[in-house]
């Protein structure tokens, strides 16, 4: 499984980084450390099996259902 | 040799799915009207300035240190109000009575716990939608019937509190609008209000403190037991009484605006019947279509906050100690940031919308209420075939003041055929 992230829909609440800590940060600003990285829309890799319970959490929990789930 | 006419040869036109109101509740003109003045102006009836466009809600929100939220004990000059909104919130640690570093903490735990909670407890939240809306009838009235009952059904279940009848729901619902009530009567001290509010407040906490007594260990996956772990990692004193104060909370926050939600997606579904069959054949739509729902005709019309400093806001000067209303429900339609605002659109990606409210006081229960939106409307495309407005009544009103839903709603049901119901039960997999 992968996760598209909208980078533009994220409103940076920060509520997948308690609900997915191992995938999702927050930098020194606040704002998501993925920023960094991308913008648009953020593709991940293929996500391990062990974090794909975490990984739904966050994508359930984000208020603005930013965090698309990608079936591999 | 005949010649065709254009209309003859047209490719069969391929309708895109959305809908809209039949007609947008007076509220709604209000909006439209204040838009030809600006994004904010003082409004002499509330006494407070109304905010409309989605840029400055948001900004509002999103900024607790300039705008804070009302209920903070020093924006409180009353004693007297101060304890009625702690007793209608739960208690003084209630997560809505926090602030700053310690609301962050509790905010972001709570919204976890209360997430994984329902994601865990999902095919129960299936069975309670099916379980209430199976045994419409084909005249009904649909908050007595369905949008008092479920709300309060799923939240005893995150809870795993023992099974409650009919009329005990009704008594929960009764009691939690009693006490919302209560709170928002602290503007402007009617005394019945106030005192139906300090009632049901009692109530509520008279129901839930011998269990949250019971799981004091903290072992289970229940909410209760997590809020006593989430609380103790934040706080060192952590109580009986807080753990209390969360519980209401979530009584107080997802079962009057959750009932409002589901007769809002009834609402819409009952007066645009073209939505049944995309919805039944590609069960995807159905995440747009809430989304779409809780952007058009949001069950929480708006927020309130208070400005903490002297502050410019589009052209309009606001003082410290001022009222600032923001009305979410027009920002979601600002024509500025959408197409075609008033249609609910199911051919594109949900569109971003300030119902759960933005910021730092984001909706901690955002999840449970898009579960029980799904899992309702699952339901309702599984047993009926479609619902629409009952002629014999009035046309139903948008009751409420900041929480609005279409109320009393009576509708004509049409069952599913017999012989239809098992094959949706296998269509029905994309989940």
């Amino acid at each position: 499984m992968k996760y598209v992230l909208d980078l533009n829909r994220c409103q940076d609440h920060g509520q997948c980084v308690f609900a997915a800590p191992n995938l999702f940060a927050l930098d020194e600003n606040g704002k998501l450390s993925i920023r960094r990285e991308a913008d648009g829309e953020y593709e991940s890799g293929e996500i391990p099996e062990g974090l794909i319970d975490e990984l739904e959490e966050a994508a359930g929990i984000c208020p603005v259902q930013a965090i698309e789930l990608i079936d591999g | 040799m005949s010649h065709r006419s254009a209309a003859d040869v047209i490719e069969p036109h391929i309708r895109p799915v959305e809908g809209r109101l039949p007609e947008d509740p007076p509220l709604y003109a209000e909006y439209q009207q204040q838009r030809k003045e600006g994004a904010i102006r003082w409004d002499k009836s509330r006494r407070g300035w109304s905010v409309i466009s989605f840029d400055l809600c948001k900004e509002i929100e999103d900024n607790e240190v300039l705008y804070a939220h009302p209920d903070r004990r020093d924006l409180v000059n009353d004693e007297e109000v101060y304890k009625m909104i702690q007793l209608s919130h739960g208690g003084e640690r209630a997560l809505i009575l926090l602030q700053g570093a310690e609301h962050r903490a509790m905010h972001g735990s709570m919204a976890r716990d209360i997430s994984s909670r329902t994601r865990s407890l999902r095919p129960r939240v299936q069975q309670l939608a099916d379980h209430y809306v199976e045994r419409l009838g084909e005249r009904i009235e649909f908050i007595e019937d369905l949008a008092n009952l479920l709300p309060t059904a799923v939240i005893s279940t995150v809870f795993d509190l023992p099974w409650l009848d009919d009329e005990q729901q009704l008594r929960v619902a009764r009691d939690c609008t009693a006490a919302i009530g209560g709170a928002r009567e602290t503007l402007e001290r009617d005394s019945q209000a106030w005192r139906d509010g300090a009632e049901g407040a009692r109530k509520l906490s008279e129901m839930l403190m011998p269990f949250v007594l019971q799981r004091e260990a903290a072992e289970g996956e229940d909410l209760i037991s997590r809020f006593w772990r989430t609380g103790r990692e934040v706080f060192d004193d952590w109580t009986a009484d807080d753990v209390l104060a969360q519980c209401r909370t979530v009584f107080f926050a997802g079962s009057n605006s959750s009932t409002h939600f589901l007769a809002n997606i009834m609402y819409v579904l009952a007066t645009n019947p073209q939505l049944w069959e995309p919805l039944r054949e590609e069960p995807k739509r159905i995440k747009v279509f809430i989304e779409e729902v809780l952007r058009v005709i949001p069950p929480v019309q708006g927020r309130v906050r208070i400005a903490t400093e002297d502050v410019e806001l589009d052209g309009q000067s606001v003082r410290a100690g001022d009222v600032l209303y923001l009305f979410n429900a027009a920002a979601n339609r600002d024509p500025v940031r959408f197409d075609r605002p008033e249609m609910l659109d199911l051919e594109q990606k949900p569109r971003l919308h300030l119902t759960f409210n933005s910021g730092p006081r984001a909706c901690a229960g955002s999840s449970t209420a898009r579960a029980e939106g799904e899992e309702f409307v699952r339901a309702l495309l599984r047993w009926f075939d479609g619902a629409a407005l009952d002629p014999g009544y009035p046309a139903p009103d948008f009751m409420g003041q900041l929480n609005r839903g279409f109320a009393p709603l009576h509708l004509i049901m049409t069952r599913r055929p017999e012989h239809m119901l098992s094959d949706d039960a296998k269509d029905d997999g994309d989940r």
